[in-house]
């Protein structure tokens, strides 16, 4: 069932990088996973197994403006806590989106599963701050559910993105 | 019913209650967009709650349920699926299935996956009309101006 | 307003006495100081005939996406040639006769707030001024830029913007009319690949494509397909690559095989083949397709070129360290070509002198020679965070 934790739905892809790519950046946030051995092509959901596994290993319960906090397992964008928003609430002038996707994180502290809401903030311009982006799971357009690259601001008033947060939904 | 109050309540969840496996699937598949609540997004999502059994009332309506593209690309299996689809019928609108409705049947779901609408907004926009005419929805409702607007 | 017209009228009257009066004076009456040169004629430019070796670079700029521009190259001189400022998450379509350049764009009347305007804007290619906006009724998918977002049709009249609401259908532009034409909806499939002057196909949930054809007024018949490749575990990029002439589109998948799909007159796709790109020992050794346009074809050798990385599963997004070079009609490897710095997307010239352009996001452009891969210039200053490169149809 830990396959399922590789749930995500927009990219917001970093912002200016240091000297490399940005897109190599997001080797860093698959840390977990950069460790394991290289397998061949794999069919049978081992390795996103691992990959969630890697990632709760490495998780913590305590600094939700640090990319491995226990919810981020699915994020990608910018952490609205550290925009003075919450895992829960948008940074000031911005608006949640009626919409979001949905994924599910392990907790260390309890080794349970968790249902996570990831909804963007919307309405103001890129927040630009604790980028935390991972591209485990994450399908091409075509298949938007899983999608890091689209703008998930649908319903909300203004489709222009801020930032990102983890609402719990419940323990799966 | 717990999974009903679970599901209205949205994220208000407190952090032991459990999901059950088809609340589960309707969080993963249905809810980023249609919301827990079942009343989607203004505009852009229509809402399940209160409206989406009214299409059961319409021979067309009920094959247009299980080939819109959320369902029919959904990432569960059949069976999965068609449990899914009953549970969420009766859960977000039971008060507007049709009187001789039949919960489907995996062979139902099965067949519509292979047939996907490709012309989801005209069907659905027929549908409405169709609705409208028998008296069962109210002039300019479509399940998308009553939507949920952004709060 | 009005009451203040007299007044200007009055003071431009005298200016122009005063400066008359100026005229008439001898200049070596003036005292030193004041004898200026005469100002020098001032002009605007303009480009010349766009050639083949003009790239268009974007950048979305990722830290303050409503800023985003495309800087235009001309990588046979290394020159910067302009610049066209666009919106958000925009896409840039060059038209096949080399006149004008589509952009395709969103905006909002206060910069991140206001009214939300979609809209694709006519530029001249050579003046770089604003021929016509068209504005798009129905919107446009906001998808960080990729190119099947927007596509042209062959003859390039019909410009082909994905929407995405998220419900999918795609609007059609009549570019030569400057009109929007209509909405084509799509059963939940995605994207734009142009198979033809009035056809396209687009990529599915599962695996498969549909086959769109239209008329001019929009109307469109839509057919559909098995899937091609498996979806749910080794899907394939959306960046794709196109031999208009062979009529068939490479598409290439996570793990690194190479699709070729063909399509006939009426633009009906069917798999053609199918072939790994990485043998058993460069998959042990960990190496992917990867990046962001990360497929290129050249157009006069029919050579594949694709950015190779070392990396995990779902490493998919990491930028190429080296280029591999394919031919497609052998199903073979070429070459192997290191890259100095990793690039996320590549482009190969048309023309005489093809060249290969591989970007890298954080704003350098490298030319390489496409057979030797020896570099033959860099670009410093690309972008801030570029992602695509868009060129002329040869």
């Amino acid at each position: 069932m830990f396959d399922r934790v590789v749930e995500r739905l927009t990219r917001r892809v970093a912002q200016k990088s240091s000297r490399r790519s940005f897109l190599a950046r997001l080797g860093t946030a698959l840390a977990g996973g950069a460790l394991l051995p290289l397998l061949p092509v794999d069919r049978s959901g081992r390795l996103k197994r691992a990959h969630a596994q890697a990632f709760a290993e490495q998780a913590q319960t305590q600094d939700d403006t640090a990319c491995n906090y226990w919810r981020y397992c699915a994020m990608d964008g910018y952490l609205c806590t550290c925009c003075n928003g919450a895992v829960n609430a948008c940074p000031p002038g911005s608006e949640p989106s009626p919409t979001s996707w949905v994924g599910s994180c392990i907790n260390p502290d309890d080794g349970q599963t968790y249902l996570i809401a990831y909804r963007d903030c919307c309405g103001k311009g890129v927040c630009g701050r604790c980028p935390c982006l991972s591209t485990e799971g994450e399908m091409p357009v075509y298949r938007p559910q899983l999608s890091n690259d689209i703008d998930w601001c649908f319903g909300a008033r203004s489709m222009v993105y801020h930032c990102t947060t983890a609402g719990l939904v419940g323990r799966a | 019913m717990l999974a009903l109050s679970l599901a209205l309540a949205g994220t208000a969840l407190a952090e032991t209650d459990r999901v059950t496996p088809v609340q589960e699937d309707y969080a993963r598949n249905c809810q980023g967009c249609h919301r827990a609540d079942g009343m989607g997004a203004f505009g852009s999502v229509p809402r399940l709650r209160g409206f989406v059994g009214l299409f059961t009332q319409l021979p067309e309506g009920r094959d247009y349920l299980i080939r819109v593209p959320g369902v029919v690309w959904a990432m569960l299996d059949d069976e999965r699926l068609t449990r899914l689809m009953n549970w969420l019928l009766a859960t977000y609108s039971p008060e507007e299935l049709a009187p001789d409705f039949r919960p489907y049947s995996v062979d139902e779901i099965r067949r519509a996956r292979k047939r996907p609408l490709a012309d989801v907004q005209q069907v659905r926009a027929r549908l409405i009309v169709e609705l409208q005419r028998r008296g069962l929805v109210p002039p300019g409702e479509d399940g998308l101006v009553s939507a949920r607007r952004a709060e | 307003m009005r009451r203040s017209a007299p007044i200007l009228a009055t003071a431009t009257a005298l200016v122009l006495l005063a400066s008359s009066a100026w005229a008439a004076q001898d200049i070596e009456a003036l005292p030193e100081e004041a004898r200026l040169v005469p100002e020098e004629a001032f002009t605007t430019r303009t480009l010349p005939p766009p050639a083949p070796s003009w790239i268009y670079v974007l950048d979305v700029a990722f830290d303050n996406l409503v800023a985003s521009r495309v800087n235009i190259f001309d990588v046979l001189s290394g020159d910067f040639l302009g610049v066209l400022h666009s919106g958000y998450v925009p896409n840039v379509l060059p038209a096949p006769d080399r006149r004008e350049v589509y952009v395709v764009e969103t905006y909002w009347t206060h910069g991140t707030r206001g009214r939300r305007e979609d809209l694709v804007t006519v530029f001249d290619a050579r003046t770089l001024e604003v021929l016509a906006e068209i504005p798009l009724p129905r919107g446009r998918a906001l998808i960080v830029s990729k190119q099947p977002v927007a596509q042209l049709s062959d003859d390039g009249r019909f410009l082909l913007s994905f929407n995405l609401s998220p419900a999918t259908s795609v609007s059609l532009v009549d570019v030569q009319r400057r009109a929007y034409v209509g909405e084509i909806e799509a059963p939940g499939c995605s994207l734009v690949y142009p198979t033809g002057a009035r056809s396209f196909s687009m990529l599915c949930p599962d695996g498969s494509l549909v086959d769109v054809a239209f008329a001019e007024d929009g109307s469109a018949r839509v057919a559909d397909n098995e899937p091609f490749f498996d979806a749910e575990n080794d899907p394939v990029f959306e960046h794709a690559a196109r031999d208009p002439d062979a009529r068939l589109w490479y598409f290439i998948s996570y793990d690194g095989t190479l699709y070729e799909v063909g399509y006939d007159e009426n633009g009906r796709t069917a798999l053609r083949e199918s072939w790994s790109v990485v043998s058993a020992e460069d998959a042990a050794e960990g190496w992917r397709p990867g990046g962001w346009q990360l497929l290129a074809r050249d157009p006069r050798s029919g050579r594949l070129y694709l950015l190779m990385h070392k990396g995990p599963k779902w490493s998919h997004k990491w930028p190429g360290e080296e280029v591999w070079v394919l031919d497609p009609a052998a199903n073979r490897r070429i070459a192997r070509l290191p890259l100095e710095e990793p690039a996320v997307s590549l482009l190969v010239t048309a023309g005489e002198e093809p060249l290969l352009a591989a970007l890298s996001d954080t704003g350098l452009l490298t030319i390489l020679d496409p057979a030797s891969g020896e570099v033959q210039r860099r670009i410093e200053g690309a972008g801030v965070t570029p992602f695509l490169l868009d060129a002329f149809a040869p």
